[in-house]
Protein backbone atom coordinates (compact mmCIF):
# COMPACT_ATOMS: atom_id res chain seq x y z
CA UNK A 1 0.00 0.00 0.00
CA UNK A 2 2.95 1.85 0.82
CA UNK A 3 5.01 1.52 -2.19
CA UNK A 4 1.60 2.37 -3.90
CA UNK A 5 1.39 5.44 -2.47
CA UNK A 6 5.37 6.10 -3.05
CA UNK A 7 5.01 5.34 -6.44
CA UNK A 8 2.00 7.60 -7.24
CA UNK A 9 3.41 10.41 -5.25
CA UNK A 10 6.54 10.02 -7.77
CA UNK A 11 4.46 9.32 -10.93
CA UNK A 12 2.46 12.72 -10.40
CA UNK A 13 5.83 14.96 -9.41
CA UNK A 14 7.23 13.21 -12.49
CA UNK A 15 4.26 13.79 -14.43
CA UNK A 16 4.50 17.81 -13.05
CA UNK A 17 7.86 18.35 -14.01
CA UNK A 18 6.71 16.90 -17.80
CA UNK A 19 4.33 20.12 -17.77
CA UNK A 20 7.14 22.32 -18.33
CA UNK A 21 7.64 20.32 -21.73
CA UNK A 22 7.39 21.90 -24.96
CA UNK A 23 6.90 18.82 -26.35
CA UNK A 24 7.81 15.10 -26.08
CA UNK A 25 10.34 14.10 -28.51
CA UNK A 26 10.46 10.41 -29.99
CA UNK A 27 14.40 9.28 -29.60
CA UNK A 28 14.78 6.29 -32.26
CA UNK A 29 17.07 3.84 -31.77
CA UNK A 30 19.68 4.67 -34.79
CA UNK A 31 22.50 2.74 -33.68
CA UNK A 32 24.73 1.15 -36.45
CA UNK A 33 23.99 -2.36 -37.03
CA UNK A 34 20.84 -2.41 -35.81
CA UNK A 35 18.00 -4.62 -37.62
CA UNK A 36 14.70 -5.73 -36.70
CA UNK A 37 14.31 -7.93 -40.00
CA UNK A 38 15.13 -8.03 -43.84
CA UNK A 39 18.16 -10.65 -42.90
CA UNK A 40 17.04 -13.60 -45.33
CA UNK A 41 15.51 -13.09 -48.60
CA UNK A 42 14.06 -15.53 -50.87
CA UNK A 43 12.62 -16.73 -54.26
CA UNK A 44 12.47 -19.38 -56.61
CA UNK A 45 16.24 -20.56 -57.19
CA UNK A 46 18.34 -18.81 -54.03
CA UNK A 47 18.27 -17.49 -50.72
CA UNK A 48 20.23 -14.27 -49.71
CA UNK A 49 21.44 -13.11 -46.69
CA UNK A 50 22.06 -9.75 -45.34
CA UNK A 51 25.52 -10.28 -44.01
CA UNK A 52 28.33 -8.09 -41.97
CA UNK A 53 29.57 -6.08 -45.46
CA UNK A 54 27.81 -7.69 -48.13
CA UNK A 55 24.73 -9.86 -49.62
CA UNK A 56 25.57 -13.46 -50.66
CA UNK A 57 23.23 -15.88 -52.45
CA UNK A 58 22.80 -19.13 -51.32
CA UNK A 59 21.66 -22.34 -52.42
CA UNK A 60 18.94 -24.15 -50.32
CA UNK A 61 21.71 -26.28 -48.99
CA UNK A 62 22.62 -23.25 -47.14
CA UNK A 63 25.89 -23.06 -49.20
CA UNK A 64 27.34 -19.67 -50.50
CA UNK A 65 27.26 -19.08 -54.15
CA UNK A 66 28.43 -15.68 -54.84
CA UNK A 67 28.49 -12.21 -53.10
CA UNK A 68 26.21 -9.82 -55.18
CA UNK A 69 26.72 -6.72 -53.55
CA UNK A 70 29.32 -5.16 -50.64
CA UNK A 71 28.61 -2.33 -48.46
CA UNK A 72 30.02 -0.68 -45.44
CA UNK A 73 27.45 -1.21 -43.06
CA UNK A 74 27.20 2.24 -41.15
CA UNK A 75 22.69 2.04 -40.76
CA UNK A 76 20.11 -0.33 -40.70
CA UNK A 77 20.77 -2.37 -43.68
CA UNK A 78 18.04 -4.61 -44.44
CA UNK A 79 17.36 -6.73 -48.08
CA UNK A 80 14.38 -8.02 -49.78
CA UNK A 81 13.83 -10.54 -52.33
CA UNK A 82 11.05 -11.06 -55.04
CA UNK A 83 11.49 -12.67 -58.07
CA UNK A 84 14.29 -11.24 -59.77
CA UNK A 85 14.41 -8.27 -57.89
CA UNK A 86 16.40 -7.37 -54.64
CA UNK A 87 16.25 -4.45 -52.41
CA UNK A 88 19.13 -3.12 -50.01
CA UNK A 89 17.81 -0.39 -48.01
CA UNK A 90 20.02 1.40 -45.69
CA UNK A 91 19.52 5.19 -45.63
CA UNK A 92 18.27 4.93 -49.09
CA UNK A 93 16.07 2.19 -50.53
CA UNK A 94 18.27 0.70 -54.11
CA UNK A 95 16.87 -1.50 -55.97
CA UNK A 96 18.08 -3.82 -58.32
CA UNK A 97 17.33 -6.71 -60.78
CA UNK A 98 18.78 -9.86 -60.52
CA UNK A 99 20.25 -11.52 -63.77
CA UNK A 100 20.33 -15.18 -64.10
CA UNK A 101 24.22 -15.10 -63.15
CA UNK A 102 23.58 -13.00 -60.21
CA UNK A 103 24.96 -9.70 -61.68
CA UNK A 104 22.76 -6.79 -60.26
CA UNK A 105 21.35 -3.75 -62.70
CA UNK A 106 20.18 -1.05 -60.24
CA UNK A 107 16.86 0.11 -61.45
CA UNK A 108 16.31 3.93 -62.30
CA UNK A 109 16.63 5.64 -58.78
CA UNK A 110 13.93 8.28 -59.71
CA UNK A 111 11.02 6.91 -59.10
CA UNK A 112 11.63 4.41 -55.78
CA UNK A 113 14.48 6.32 -53.90
CA UNK A 114 13.53 7.01 -50.26
CA UNK A 115 14.52 7.84 -47.28
CA UNK A 116 13.90 4.61 -45.90
CA UNK A 117 15.98 2.42 -43.04
CA UNK A 118 13.91 0.08 -42.64
CA UNK A 119 12.11 -2.55 -45.49
CA UNK A 120 10.13 -5.38 -44.86
CA UNK A 121 8.27 -6.91 -47.76
CA UNK A 122 8.47 -7.06 -51.59
CA UNK A 123 5.75 -8.38 -53.75
CA UNK A 124 5.51 -9.01 -57.22
CA UNK A 125 1.94 -9.74 -58.53
CA UNK A 126 2.38 -9.94 -62.34
CA UNK A 127 3.76 -6.76 -63.30
CA UNK A 128 3.18 -4.85 -60.02
CA UNK A 129 5.57 -4.41 -57.34
CA UNK A 130 5.13 -3.61 -54.17
CA UNK A 131 7.16 -2.51 -50.95
CA UNK A 132 5.69 -3.43 -47.62
CA UNK A 133 7.66 -1.82 -44.93
CA UNK A 134 4.78 -1.42 -42.03
CA UNK A 135 5.99 -4.20 -40.28
CA UNK A 136 6.66 -2.40 -36.90
CA UNK A 137 4.72 0.77 -37.55
CA UNK A 138 8.23 2.91 -37.67
CA UNK A 139 8.20 5.71 -39.79
CA UNK A 140 8.54 4.31 -43.00
CA UNK A 141 7.23 4.20 -46.57
CA UNK A 142 6.13 2.46 -48.71
CA UNK A 143 5.46 2.34 -52.42
CA UNK A 144 3.75 0.08 -55.19
CA UNK A 145 5.08 0.84 -58.59
CA UNK A 146 4.94 -0.77 -61.90
CA UNK A 147 8.68 -2.63 -61.68
CA UNK A 148 8.69 -3.70 -65.53
CA UNK A 149 8.42 -0.41 -66.85
CA UNK A 150 10.07 1.27 -64.02
CA UNK A 151 7.43 3.65 -63.63
CA UNK A 152 6.04 4.85 -60.70
CA UNK A 153 2.17 4.35 -61.19
CA UNK A 154 -1.08 3.78 -59.56
CA UNK A 155 -0.16 4.24 -56.20
CA UNK A 156 2.57 6.03 -53.82
CA UNK A 157 1.46 4.76 -50.25
CA UNK A 158 3.21 6.99 -47.57
CA UNK A 159 3.11 5.29 -44.11
CA UNK A 160 4.07 7.53 -41.49
CA UNK A 161 3.16 6.90 -38.32
CA UNK A 162 -0.08 4.29 -39.34
CA UNK A 163 -0.86 7.06 -41.85
CA UNK A 164 -1.30 6.24 -45.43
CA UNK A 165 -1.70 8.65 -47.88
CA UNK A 166 -2.69 6.89 -51.70
CA UNK A 167 -2.43 8.89 -54.60
CA UNK A 168 -4.74 7.47 -57.21
CA UNK A 169 -3.77 9.37 -60.41
CA UNK A 170 -3.95 12.76 -58.89
CA UNK A 171 -6.84 11.99 -56.58
CA UNK A 172 -5.46 11.77 -52.93
CA UNK A 173 -7.12 10.08 -50.40
CA UNK A 174 -6.03 9.28 -46.21
CA UNK A 175 -6.24 6.33 -44.51
CA UNK A 176 -5.41 5.12 -41.08
CA UNK A 177 -3.94 1.97 -41.80
CA UNK A 178 -1.77 -0.16 -39.86
CA UNK A 179 -0.51 -3.04 -42.21
CA UNK A 180 -0.81 -4.18 -45.40
CA UNK A 181 -0.88 -8.21 -47.17
CA UNK A 182 -1.20 -9.24 -50.79
CA UNK A 183 -5.00 -11.07 -50.62
CA UNK A 184 -5.70 -13.28 -53.91
CA UNK A 185 -5.97 -10.19 -56.64
CA UNK A 186 -6.25 -7.39 -53.73
CA UNK A 187 -3.90 -5.67 -51.48
CA UNK A 188 -5.70 -5.54 -48.05
CA UNK A 189 -5.34 -2.10 -45.39
CA UNK A 190 -5.70 -2.83 -42.10
CA UNK A 191 -7.89 -0.28 -40.49
CA UNK A 192 -8.42 0.59 -36.66
CA UNK A 193 -11.72 -0.71 -37.58
CA UNK A 194 -12.16 -2.20 -40.65
CA UNK A 195 -10.20 -3.25 -43.81
CA UNK A 196 -10.22 -1.96 -47.25
CA UNK A 197 -9.18 -3.95 -50.65
CA UNK A 198 -7.89 -2.56 -53.33
CA UNK A 199 -7.81 -5.41 -56.64
CA UNK A 200 -4.83 -5.13 -58.72
CA UNK A 201 -6.44 -6.32 -61.88
CA UNK A 202 -8.10 -3.52 -62.36
CA UNK A 203 -6.50 -0.70 -64.81
CA UNK A 204 -7.71 1.80 -61.89
CA UNK A 205 -7.64 0.28 -58.95
CA UNK A 206 -10.32 1.36 -56.62
CA UNK A 207 -9.80 1.38 -52.70
CA UNK A 208 -13.59 -0.22 -51.08
CA UNK A 209 -14.37 -1.40 -47.45
CA UNK A 210 -14.38 -5.27 -46.65
CA UNK A 211 -17.52 -5.88 -44.97
CA UNK A 212 -17.99 -8.12 -41.85
CA UNK A 213 -14.44 -7.58 -40.78
CA UNK A 214 -14.06 -7.12 -36.79
CA UNK A 215 -11.87 -4.42 -35.36
CA UNK A 216 -8.30 -5.29 -34.70
CA UNK A 217 -6.30 -2.83 -33.55
CA UNK A 218 -2.24 -2.84 -33.94
CA UNK A 219 -1.83 -5.42 -37.17
CA UNK A 220 1.44 -6.30 -37.34
CA UNK A 221 2.17 -9.32 -39.65
CA UNK A 222 -0.43 -11.45 -42.09
CA UNK A 223 -0.12 -13.64 -44.82
CA UNK A 224 -2.53 -15.45 -47.06
CA UNK A 225 -3.01 -19.21 -46.53
CA UNK A 226 -5.29 -20.97 -49.61
CA UNK A 227 -8.51 -19.09 -48.82
CA UNK A 228 -7.33 -17.85 -45.22
CA UNK A 229 -6.09 -14.72 -43.70
CA UNK A 230 -4.31 -15.07 -40.89
CA UNK A 231 -3.35 -11.25 -39.14
CA UNK A 232 -1.18 -11.03 -36.02
CA UNK A 233 -1.93 -7.73 -33.62
CA UNK A 234 1.51 -9.13 -31.87
CA UNK A 235 -0.55 -11.53 -28.95
CA UNK A 236 -3.24 -13.06 -31.14
CA UNK A 237 -3.11 -14.79 -34.48
CA UNK A 238 -6.81 -14.25 -36.57
CA UNK A 239 -7.80 -15.92 -38.82
CA UNK A 240 -10.41 -15.08 -41.49
CA UNK A 241 -11.92 -16.69 -44.36
CA UNK A 242 -12.86 -14.58 -47.25
CA UNK A 243 -16.07 -15.43 -49.41
CA UNK A 244 -18.65 -13.12 -51.22
CA UNK A 245 -16.70 -9.74 -50.89
CA UNK A 246 -16.76 -10.80 -46.98
CA UNK A 247 -14.40 -11.48 -44.33
CA UNK A 248 -15.31 -13.42 -41.93
CA UNK A 249 -13.47 -14.13 -38.42
CA UNK A 250 -12.44 -17.78 -37.71
CA UNK A 251 -11.15 -18.19 -34.70
CA UNK A 252 -7.92 -16.79 -32.66
CA UNK A 253 -4.69 -18.41 -32.29
CA UNK A 254 -2.85 -17.38 -28.76
CA UNK B 1 9.34 4.63 -11.99
CA UNK B 2 12.94 5.03 -12.74
CA UNK B 3 12.31 6.26 -15.85
CA UNK B 4 9.95 8.62 -14.65
CA UNK B 5 12.47 9.77 -11.84
CA UNK B 6 15.18 9.99 -14.46
CA UNK B 7 12.70 12.17 -16.45
CA UNK B 8 12.92 15.21 -13.77
CA UNK B 9 16.49 15.16 -13.72
CA UNK B 10 18.01 14.83 -17.07
CA UNK B 11 18.56 17.11 -19.66
CA UNK B 12 16.41 14.73 -21.66
CA UNK B 13 12.83 14.83 -20.35
CA UNK B 14 11.44 15.08 -23.33
CA UNK B 15 12.65 12.30 -24.90
CA UNK B 16 10.42 9.06 -25.46
CA UNK B 17 12.16 5.93 -25.03
CA UNK B 18 10.84 2.99 -25.86
CA UNK B 19 7.66 0.90 -24.14
CA UNK B 20 9.79 -2.32 -24.64
CA UNK B 21 12.75 -4.02 -21.93
CA UNK B 22 15.27 -6.09 -23.08
CA UNK B 23 14.77 -10.04 -22.68
CA UNK B 24 18.65 -11.16 -21.69
CA UNK B 25 19.76 -14.59 -22.12
CA UNK B 26 23.42 -15.73 -21.33
CA UNK B 27 25.94 -15.80 -24.18
CA UNK B 28 26.91 -19.41 -23.47
CA UNK B 29 23.33 -20.73 -24.48
CA UNK B 30 23.06 -18.19 -26.98
CA UNK B 31 23.76 -21.24 -29.46
CA UNK B 32 23.51 -24.12 -27.91
CA UNK B 33 19.86 -23.81 -26.66
CA UNK B 34 17.70 -23.90 -29.78
CA UNK B 35 15.42 -26.68 -29.83
CA UNK B 36 11.87 -27.94 -29.84
CA UNK B 37 9.36 -26.81 -26.73
CA UNK B 38 5.70 -27.33 -26.17
CA UNK B 39 3.50 -24.76 -27.70
CA UNK B 40 3.83 -21.20 -25.89
CA UNK B 41 1.68 -18.50 -25.95
CA UNK B 42 2.72 -15.80 -28.32
CA UNK B 43 4.56 -12.65 -27.29
CA UNK B 44 5.40 -10.67 -29.82
CA UNK B 45 4.53 -12.13 -33.58
CA UNK B 46 6.66 -10.19 -36.12
CA UNK B 47 6.80 -12.62 -39.03
CA UNK B 48 4.55 -15.67 -40.94
CA UNK B 49 5.04 -17.90 -43.40
CA UNK B 50 3.81 -21.04 -44.65
CA UNK B 51 5.08 -25.17 -44.41
CA UNK B 52 3.37 -26.81 -45.95
CA UNK B 53 0.06 -27.35 -43.87
CA UNK B 54 1.33 -25.25 -40.88
CA UNK B 55 1.55 -21.98 -40.36
CA UNK B 56 5.11 -20.82 -38.93
CA UNK B 57 4.85 -17.62 -36.83
CA UNK B 58 8.08 -15.95 -35.31
CA UNK B 59 7.88 -14.80 -31.66
CA UNK B 60 10.32 -11.74 -31.84
CA UNK B 61 14.03 -13.00 -31.02
CA UNK B 62 12.33 -16.08 -29.15
CA UNK B 63 11.70 -18.79 -31.76
CA UNK B 64 9.28 -19.88 -34.00
CA UNK B 65 5.83 -21.04 -33.01
CA UNK B 66 4.74 -24.20 -35.23
CA UNK B 67 0.82 -24.60 -35.92
CA UNK B 68 -1.09 -26.74 -37.95
CA UNK B 69 -3.74 -25.53 -40.24
CA UNK B 70 -4.95 -28.27 -41.88
CA UNK B 71 -8.18 -27.68 -40.54
CA UNK B 72 -8.44 -23.81 -41.18
CA UNK B 73 -11.66 -23.70 -38.97
CA UNK B 74 -9.40 -25.57 -35.95
CA UNK B 75 -5.90 -24.47 -36.20
CA UNK B 76 -3.94 -26.04 -33.27
CA UNK B 77 -0.71 -24.97 -32.19
CA UNK B 78 1.95 -28.15 -31.92
CA UNK B 79 4.81 -26.98 -30.88
CA UNK B 80 7.39 -23.90 -30.24
CA UNK B 81 10.89 -24.36 -31.63
CA UNK B 82 13.41 -22.01 -29.61
CA UNK B 83 15.72 -20.03 -31.60
CA UNK B 84 17.49 -17.59 -29.68
CA UNK B 85 17.71 -14.04 -31.15
CA UNK B 86 15.98 -15.01 -34.23
CA UNK B 87 14.29 -11.78 -35.62
CA UNK B 88 13.82 -13.17 -39.47
CA UNK B 89 13.52 -16.35 -41.50
CA UNK B 90 12.76 -18.24 -44.44
CA UNK B 91 11.20 -21.31 -45.93
CA UNK B 92 11.66 -23.70 -48.84
CA UNK B 93 9.61 -26.91 -49.16
CA UNK B 94 10.30 -28.30 -45.22
CA UNK B 95 13.40 -26.38 -44.01
CA UNK B 96 13.45 -23.58 -42.66
CA UNK B 97 16.17 -20.51 -42.83
CA UNK B 98 16.89 -18.50 -40.25
CA UNK B 99 19.29 -16.31 -37.91
CA UNK B 100 19.82 -17.73 -34.80
CA UNK B 101 21.25 -14.68 -33.35
CA UNK B 102 24.23 -13.99 -35.43
CA UNK B 103 24.63 -17.42 -36.89
CA UNK B 104 22.79 -18.76 -39.80
CA UNK B 105 21.43 -21.71 -39.56
CA UNK B 106 19.51 -24.28 -41.96
CA UNK B 107 16.90 -26.30 -40.24
CA UNK B 108 14.98 -29.89 -41.80
CA UNK B 109 11.40 -29.67 -40.61
CA UNK B 110 10.71 -32.81 -42.23
CA UNK B 111 9.95 -34.19 -39.26
CA UNK B 112 7.73 -31.62 -37.81
CA UNK B 113 8.54 -33.15 -34.25
CA UNK B 114 11.79 -33.38 -34.56
CA UNK B 115 13.47 -30.69 -36.67
CA UNK B 116 16.97 -31.05 -37.15
CA UNK B 117 19.75 -28.43 -37.61
CA UNK B 118 21.40 -29.57 -40.81
CA UNK B 119 24.10 -26.46 -41.08
CA UNK B 120 25.57 -23.85 -38.95
CA UNK B 121 27.53 -20.63 -40.20
CA UNK B 122 28.70 -19.01 -37.26
CA UNK B 123 28.81 -15.05 -37.39
CA UNK B 124 27.09 -14.70 -40.78
CA UNK B 125 25.19 -11.38 -39.69
CA UNK B 126 26.03 -8.69 -38.01
CA UNK B 127 23.19 -7.49 -35.45
CA UNK B 128 22.34 -6.08 -32.23
CA UNK B 129 18.07 -6.83 -31.30
CA UNK B 130 16.30 -3.89 -31.88
CA UNK B 131 13.36 -2.81 -30.05
CA UNK B 132 10.45 -3.42 -31.93
CA UNK B 133 8.75 0.20 -31.83
CA UNK B 134 12.24 1.50 -33.10
CA UNK B 135 12.89 3.61 -30.07
CA UNK B 136 15.73 3.99 -27.62
CA UNK B 137 16.10 1.81 -24.34
CA UNK B 138 16.50 3.87 -21.20
CA UNK B 139 19.73 3.42 -20.45
CA UNK B 140 18.92 2.37 -16.90
CA UNK B 141 17.07 -0.54 -18.29
CA UNK B 142 20.30 -1.05 -21.03
CA UNK B 143 22.61 -2.25 -18.28
CA UNK B 144 23.51 -5.73 -18.80
CA UNK B 145 24.62 -8.26 -16.61
CA UNK B 146 28.11 -9.89 -17.40
CA UNK B 147 28.24 -12.42 -20.03
CA UNK B 148 24.65 -12.02 -21.64
CA UNK B 149 22.74 -10.47 -24.39
CA UNK B 150 19.48 -8.83 -25.49
CA UNK B 151 17.78 -11.47 -27.27
CA UNK B 152 14.43 -9.64 -27.74
CA UNK B 153 12.43 -7.48 -26.06
CA UNK B 154 8.81 -7.22 -23.60
CA UNK B 155 6.79 -4.44 -22.77
CA UNK B 156 7.21 -2.65 -19.58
Amino acid sequence: MKLNLIFCLLLLGALACGKKDIGPQLQTDNSPNSLNFGLIGINQNNLFLNKVNDVTAYDFNGNQIKILNTYNRSKYNSIMVKDSFLAISNQDLVLYKMSNTGTLTEVTKTNYLYNSYTTSDLILKDTLMILLNNRFLSNVRTYYSNAESRVLSAYVFNNAKNTITAYTKGALSNLNASSFVLYQDSILFFMNNKVNKCNLNDANPIISSFDGFNPVNDMTTSICIGDRLYTSNSKTIFGFAYANNKLTAKGEIK
Amino acid sequence: MLFSISACSTSDDKVIYSAYKPVLMDNAKLTTDVFLLPAQENKTITLMRQMGNYLLALDYGLGIHVIDVSNPDLPIKKSFYQIPACIDFEVKGNTVYANNYRDFITIDFNTITAPIILKREANAFDITIKTIDGLKVHNKLKELPPNTTIISYEKI
